[in-house]
């Protein structure tokens, strides 16, 4: 288990320093100019060559990518070129904004679709079976965006029920908070839960036909204790991994869906980095984004394999 | 005296007719199979079907409701006729669906074979080139791509692309790792078949069943995707009709025209729920370890 842990982590490291080569990489692929962008209205050459001495921007790439990264590691990302204010700072303010919208829709995804996945399972081939999954597939093909649209139509325009965006911070009023964060934590959250329903599904079917239920089952516990009491706990591991693993599709949601309720989160930085020629600002967000993804994948695959022995092995072979 | 002729069959089209019964009996994989072809039909006669030009205005007409006169769906914030623009905007989504996946699987099968027929240092250096890949949104990669190279359909696609070829080099890497240990390839080695042969012929032919099922997933993502790009502005530029562009701008006018955000919507929902239903059924058929 040691050298599994050890392999995975080294693994990671590899894919995060490479996954930030990319990012430095692309990032100066972008059109424009950091040193005009920082300059200004100015277009003085000297006042840009300056510009470009004093960040290093005339230095070759190597040296910059090696002057960034180390600062990065750090924790120190830079400052933002068009509104000059420390990378670091503005990420340390929106990461608990994403991070509430991201645990608010895993909870109503968690909520909707282990009871409805359950139930597919345990009613197999029933007409409660097929509303389940022909209504996991259609939160699957609903674009968020769209139903974003609609709730603010419905919940907003029409009933007046919550405001149609913005945001508060939880801590100011926390009441505020939620009648803001609830309508995008629901449209990321049906996204996630069509996700939730269809493993939850699976997995149980797989538990309640193996021996151990077959011999719950004849030693007379009760149908409830067999379903949710072993059968579940077992389905479980499969969807916490799987939901573990859609850690990127709920970032691209947050990009868009913060972009819809105008919420200040990491989602809303990266398109206005991008539309404002913020490069700096580009390059942090990015590498916080690929590092929550590739540290979440290791934490998934880590518990996952001290779970079930089996992966460990076929890892290792 | 009558004599009974035994009809031979071809062991693959025998198994074609048995995938294509047991197909026939799942409802909702025939139901999707209708909407796709409804929507591949739609996206063919567009301009047959389209009662106007779906980019020209006309400012005596505009924010018409369904049902009036001559527009079936109403009119837009520029009196253009909704019901033209959701025909002809079928075009982009679906070119974009099927493209991004076929460009998806033409780069990702051939990685995914060579990185499990040769494993080692290859094999190595391609898994952790898809773990970066994946350590980056598509969105973001989308947005990436959009600026470095302006943001058009073909580049749109080009990004959707490049975010499903992950899956693709990984599902066809698991099925030749599985499939090179089987005898009748040790079988094709031993007697010197070329790697090409044992590859593609071999191979390739077996790990057909989640491929299909795979591209038959991304469809849908990828029109899904494509709408997400137009609508932040980044895919299709207007004034050509994409559904996603359509809701971009209808979004302005959500209290005024509310049907102007709804039939774009639909329209999305119901081509990629048809191609996640046609989806859900291949894999129940071919592919009875991950069916249900």
């Amino acid at each position: 288990m040691k050298w599994y842990v050890l392999r995975r982590v080294g693994i990671s490291l590899v894919t995060l320093v490479l996954s930030s080569v990319v990012i430095f990489v692309a990032v100066r692929l972008l059109p424009g100019d950091t040193a005009q962008v920082m300059a200004g209205e100015s277009s003085d050459p000297k006042v840009l060559e300056a510009i470009r001495a004093e960040y290093g921007l005339d230095q070759p790439w190597p040296v910059q990518y090696l002057h960034w990264a180390g600062h990065a590691v750090r924790g120190d990302l830079g400052s933002s070129a068009s509104t000059g204010l420390s990378v670091s700072a503005v990420l340390a303010e929106r990461i608990p904004v994403t991070l509430e919208l991201a645990l608010l829709s895993l909870l109503i995804a968690l909520v909707i679709g282990l009871p409805l996945g359950q139930t597919a399972a345990v009613h197999r081939g029933t007409a409660r079976d097929y509303v389940a999954t022909t209504g996991s597939l259609l939160g699957l093909s609903v674009p968020h965006f769209w139903l974003g649209i609609l709730f603010i139509l419905a919940f907003a325009v029409r009933l007046g029920w919550l405001p149609a965006s913005g945001y508060v911070p939880f801590l100011e009023s926390p009441r505020d908070n939620l009648a803001r964060m609830v309508m995008p934590a629901a449209v990321l959250g049906i996204g996630l839960a069509a996700v939730v329903v269809r493993q939850m599904r699976s997995a149980m079917i797989e538990s309640l036909g193996s021996d151990y239920i077959r011999t719950a089952r004849a030693k007379g516990l009760s149908e409830g204790a067999v379903v949710g009491i072993h059968a579940l706990r077992n389905s479980l591991t499969t969807v916490v991994t799987v939901v573990g693993l859609q850690l990127g599709a709920l970032i691209s949601g947050v990009v868009i869906t913060e972009q819809i309720f105008v919420i200040p989160g990491l989602g809303k930085m990266t398109l206005d980095s991008v539309f404002n020629r913020d490069y700096s600002g580009l390059q942090g967000v990015v590498l916080l984004t690929a590092t929550a993804y590739i540290v979440v994948n290791l934490l998934v695959d880590v518990a996952y394999s001290w779970l079930n022995p089996r992966i460990r092995v076929v890892a290792g072979s | 005296m009558t004599a009974t002729v035994p009809v031979t069959v071809h062991p693959r089209a025998r198994r074609r007719q048995r995938l294509r019964r047991r197909f026939a009996r799942r409802p909702p994989a025939v139901v999707g199979l209708a909407g796709v072809v409804l929507v591949v039909l739609v996206a063919l006669f567009a301009t047959l079907i389209a009662p106007f030009d779906p980019d020209k205005g006309d400012y005596s007409n505009i924010f018409l409701p369904p049902l009036s006169p001559g527009h079936l769906f109403g009119t837009d914030d520029l009196g253009r006729d909704l019901f033209s623009r959701i025909v002809v905007g079928a075009r982009a989504s679906l070119l974009a669906g099927v493209a991004a996946t076929a460009l998806a699987m033409v780069v990702g099968v051939p990685i995914g074979l060579v990185a499990g027929y040769y494993r080692g240092w290859l094999d190595t250096v391609i898994m952790r080139a898809t773990d970066v890949m994946l350590a980056f949104p598509f969105l973001v990669l989308a947005v990436g791509l959009a600026v470095i190279l302006s943001p058009s359909l073909s580049n749109a696609v080009l990004a959707l692309a490049i975010s499903a070829i992950p899956g693709f080099v990984r599902i066809t890497r698991a099925e030749v790792l599985g499939l090179r240990e089987q005898d009748y390839v040790q079988a094709a080695i031993v007697n010197g078949a070329p790697d090409r042969v044992i590859l593609f012929q071999h191979i390739l032919q077996n790990s057909l069943s989640p491929l299909v099922v795979q591209a038959s997933m991304t469809i849908p993502a990828s029109i899904i995707g494509e709408a997400a790009l137009s609508y932040l502005g980044i895919g299709v530029q207007p004034p050509t009709a994409s559904w996603g562009i359509m809701l971009s701008s209808a979004q302005n006018y959500v209290a005024q025209a509310p049907w102007y955000a709804l039939f774009p919507g639909v329209a999305i929902a119901i081509t990629a729920l048809s191609f996640n239903l046609v989806g859900d059924g291949l894999r129940d058929v071919l592919d009875p370890r991950t069916g249900r």
